[in-house]
Parts: structure tokens; C-alpha cells; sequence
């Protein structure tokens, strides 16, 4: 069976990255979905579908437009991979003839934010965070010792991560830490949650970005910037509360699982990516997402990673907007991978690779509680 | 007041936080599929709701473990302290702190044995790990 081609015919961040006190969260989201729409040369009024994190009801009243197809789905910073899924059924039943998918999050500033709320009748609630657990640094970490134990490798194999990220972002002049790293500068970083350095960890900040998604039959009649981008397969899978429920606390399930079936739907392999996104909320991510989509094998990312393979040069780029580590983490990271792919894939990132036709782009959620993957290509 | 957090039972979560009270560890345990955690209503194997509580021997391994610097609510006094992952003999994993050796590194290990007390903290008995044979309690 052969389905209709969808395209990203819009995609940008917010005018601003990082540190943004005076844009609410609302605010950077439609601030980049504008700029998205801009691409296309589409107004808000051409939008039907819209997704989000945020009240889909608030940003639809913000936006201006009353769609016919709303996507809330929360599974934390994969949440954007999901929408991206879900908009391309949307779109191939009809349900919607242009998505736009919006995230805002001011993570650093607050504003227009929430307080953060914990529930603590949850199974987390009652059975993890009582524990002294101060923030995701000291919960989505935890299952790192047994990966490290299991493959013989000391502290030094997260360093490495961040150091070969760190070489993408002194090319990205919107990437929050652009210094070139060594293992010594993350090693002397400060201490967070052993074995995390600060330079292992994710920043906090704001941000936003958008992407606009049709059929590739509309998308010809369009006045577009760039090229559609192809959103050639997906996957998806919830696996659960969080990391002290893993099966396996050194493979996440939810990476294996969407990934495979992104593959499948997209009719690729491991052979076929030229360049890969992994959400890196902090360093051990990235390890896990090489081994659990199949890119090498069991105990061999560090030294995958160590090897240069990842940075400049090597033959597998990844996270080539520095990461979330290097980049920009707004809480919900997810968007800014996407964004990076898809800048990639029309040739307008900052540190360009040559020649990507193919990127994948993993996103986890929470804390190893769900996964999202998305092969995009051009067209 | 500690100022740490409380877990708020359910009634799926009652009976394991009226053993904690007791000094004891327990869970569901299906006849056919095992243990059941966290406690809920029915197997998610099998899909029964005919299964008992069981008790554990409170004995289990360090599966891994961070030391964190950064306080969570109510540890401001005590950093930086262990946050641990307890595979427990019989199988199920619980989160806890480990108290009973210097907080350090060289002191800990994935493997390493550990056994359950129960720190009261406001009406609530949340299990804890120390190492075998130790007799701390916090």
C-alpha cells in the first residue's frame, strides 16, 4: 500500500534563543510558528490542525484560528516526534490539510509558566521522588552506573560525549555554550550528580519553534522558501513512569521500539541515515540511542564517540547543533533536534554537513518513559 | 516538618504502606506472572484480580546509584547523599537512599548487597538501604 507523501514546508525557531525574559512561553511559540508559516508563505488563517504541549485550546485562541484537528499529547520533550506522527496520519486521512506543530517553553525565565507541580500519588510520586530527588539530574541519570558497570567503562565515556557535541556548537553562533571542550574542562566541570559534571548536563532555558506540515500534492502549489522535507517514517512507544522502571536499566525499550518501526515505515536502515539527532538531555542519552537504534553495538558508543565518528568529519554527524547539552534545552528539547534535521536537510545549518539526503531524529520523554523517531529526507 | 516529600498512598498503594509501618516489605504477586509493582488492582501479564500480597525478604543488590550535590526537598542538610536503584532478591527494583558508608565513590557499587529499614517521616515509613549487618537507621 502506498500512502500520500506529507512534507515539512515550514520549520524555525523563535527570533530568540536562550535567555528570554520578556517573551511569554505562548509567546515563543507563536512567534516561531509565524516565522514557519512564513516559509510556506502561509497566514494563520491556512492553518486547520495544530499541535502542542502547551493548552492547545490557548494556542489555537492565540494563533487566531479555530482548527478542526488538535493534538495535545504530553509525553514530555518527544512530545514534538509524536505530533510529527500523528499530523501525518492526520493529514493522509483528511482530517487536517495543513498542521502546525508549536513549542514554547520558558524554562529559564518562566514566563507566562506555571509553577511546577508534583503529583505525588503518582507511582513516581509515591516510590521515587520522595528520595531527595532535587531535579531530572538526579532521576534520569540513575540507570548510568549500570550501563557503565556492565561495559567496563569509567566516567571518562560521558565526557567524551560532550566534548565531540561541543566541537558542532562552536560552529552554531545560537548554541548557549560554544566553547570547544576537552575531557579535562568537563571532568574539572562542576560537580552535580556523580558521576555528572555540569558540562553533562543540560542548560535551562527559552526558546521556541514550529514546524508546518502538509501533503507534498499542496505543498506544489506553494511559494515555499526551501524544498520540502519528507517525513518519510515514524515510530513511537510509552514505556512508563520513569527510569527506576526501565526493564533494563543499560537499553531503553521505548528507543528500540520506535525506532525499528521508524525504520520500518520509512523503508530505510542504519545504512541509509547520513545524519542522526539523539535527544542528549544529559551525556548517557546519546550512548544509549546509538546502541538501542542499531547503530553500533552493544557497549561500543562510547568508543564509537571517543573515535571522532559523531564529530566533524567522522561518518555518522550527530547532534550537529551541539545537542540539548550545547545548544539549547528548554525543558522540552525535542523541537530544537527536529529543527536542526530539517536545517540539515535543506542546507542552511550553521555547521552544514555535505550532502545529508537522510536524518533521523530520536527523541526520548520524561525521564526513559516514552520515545519518539522521526526519518526525514529530501525530496 | 522535614520539608521532604511525602508519598500520598492510593488504594492500590494502601496495603504496601500499612506493612511499611510494621517494619515490613510487601507487594501483589500474581500466581502465574509474579510480583506486581508498582501495586495495582490486577496482573498487567494476565490481566487477574485474584492474587494475594506477599512478603519480601527485604534483601536485594545496588543496581546503580548517582551521588547527587544538588539538594532535593528537604536534604539540604545532607548533601551530597546516595540515590540508589535496589534490585531486590525476589526481583522487583525500588528507589532509595543508602545510609551506612561514607559518601563517596569508592564506597559503593553496582552489586553490592544491602538490606531495608524503614525511616518514619511524618506518619509515613518510606523503606531505606544499609548495608548488611549494619544496624543504622538513618
Amino acid at each position: 500500500m502506498s500512502y500520500e507523501e506529507i512534507v515539512i514546508v515550514g520549520a524555525a525557531e523563535s527570533e530568540l534563543i536562550g535567555v528570554v525574559p520578556d517573551v511569554s512561553a505562548t509567546g515563543l511559540a507563536i512567534g516561531s510558528a509565524l516565522r514557519a508559516l512564513d516559509d510556506a508563505g502561509l497566514k494563520p488563517t491556512d492553518v486547520d490542525g495544530i499541535a502542542g504541549t502547551l493548552h492547545v485550546s490557548e494556542l489555537a485562541l492565540q494563533l487566531g484560528i479555530k482548527p478542526r484537528y488538535a493534538d495535545g499529547t504530553n509525553v514530555g520533550g518527544c512530545s514534538y516526534m509524536l505530533h510529527v506522527r500523528h499530523a501525518v496520519a492526520a493529514l493522509r486521512s483528511g482530517m487536517a490539510d495543513v498542521v502546525v506543530i508549536m513549542h514554547g517553553e520558558s524554562g529559564k525565565s518562566r514566563v507566562g509558566s506555571p509553577p511546577m507541580a508534583m503529583d505525588m500519588a503518582t507511582a513516581s510520586g509515591q516510590f521515587e521522588r520522595p528520595y531527595g530527588i532535587a531535579g531530572t539530574f538526579s532521576m534520569f541519570t540513575i540507570p548510568t552506573m549500570a550501563y557503565l558497570h556492565k561495559y567496563g567503562l569509567d566516567e571518562t565515556a560521558l565526557a567524551h560525549v560532550s566534548v565531540a557535541q561541543s566541537k558542532w556548537a562552536a560552529q552554531q553562533p545560537r548554541a548557549l555554550r560554544q566553547k570547544v571542550l576537552s575531557v579535562d574542562d568537563v571532568m574539572e566541570s562542576k560537580m552535580i550528580s556523580w558521576p555528572f559534571r555540569v558540562l553533562e548536563c543540560c542548560p535551562v532555558t527559552d526558546g521556541g519553534g514550529s514546524l508546518v506540515l502538509t501533503t507534498a500534492k499542496r505543498a506544489a502549489d506553494m511559494d515555499l522558501k526551501y524544498k520540502p522535507v519528507v517525513v518519510a517514517g515514524t515510530g513511537e512507544l510509552v514505556e512508563g513512569a520513569g527510569s527506576s522502571f526501565m526493564e533494563d536499566l543499560t537499553s531503553f525499550r521505548a528507543f528500540r521500539e520506535s525506532s525499528a518501526e521508524a525504520f520500518r515505515t520509512a523503508d530505510m536502515s542504519v545504512s541509509d541515515i547520513d545524519h542522526l539527532m539523539i535527544y542528549d538531555a544529559y551525556a548517557h542519552v546519546p550512548l544509549y540511542g546509538l546502541e538501542d537504534l542499531g547503530f553500533v553495538g552493544r557497549g561500543e558508543a562510547s568508543d564509537f564517540i571517543k573515535g571522532g565518528a559523531t564529530s566533524p568529519g567522522g561518518s555518522l554527524p550527530m547532534n550537529t547543533n551541539g545537542g540539548g547539552l550545547m545548544y539549547t534545552h528548554t525543558g522540552m528539547y525535542g523541537m530544537f533536534a527536529l529543527q536542526e534535521a530539517v536545517r540539515q536537510l535543506r542546507g542552511t545549518s550553521p555547521a552544514q554537513v555535505e550532502g545529508v539526503k537522510t536524518s533521523f531524529v530520536q527523541g526520548v520523554g520524561g525521564m526513559f518513559a516514552a520515545a519518539g523517531a522521526v526519518v526525514l529526507r529530501t525530496q | 516538618m522535614t520539608g521532604k516529600l511525602l508519598p500520598i498512598p492510593t488504594p492500590e498503594t494502601r496495603t504496601y504502606w500499612e506493612k511499611t509501618a510494621l517494619g515490613e516489605l510487601w507487594m501483589p504477586k500474581c500466581e502465574t506472572d509474579g510480583w506486581i509493582f508498582p501495586p495495582r488492582f490486577h496482573c498487567p501479564t494476565c490481566g487477574s484480580t485474584e492474587f494475594c500480597w506477599k512478603q519480601l525478604s527485604g534483601r536485594g543488590r545496588i543496581a546503580s546509584f548517582i551521588i547527587t550535590h544538588r539538594a532535593g526537598a528537604g536534604y539540604q542538610g545532607e548533601v551530597p547523599y546516595f540515590i540508589i536503584l535496589v534490585d531486590l532478591d525476589e526481583g522487583p527494583r525500588l528507589v532509595g537512599n543508602l545510609y551506612g558508608v561514607p559518601v563517596e565513590p569508592s564506597a559503593i557499587h553496582v552489586g553490592m548487597p544491602v538490606e531495608v529499614f524503614f525511616e518514619l517521616r511524618e506518619g509515613i515509613h518510606l523503606p531505606q538501604w544499609r548495608p548488611i549487618g549494619s544496624k543504622v537507621t538513618g
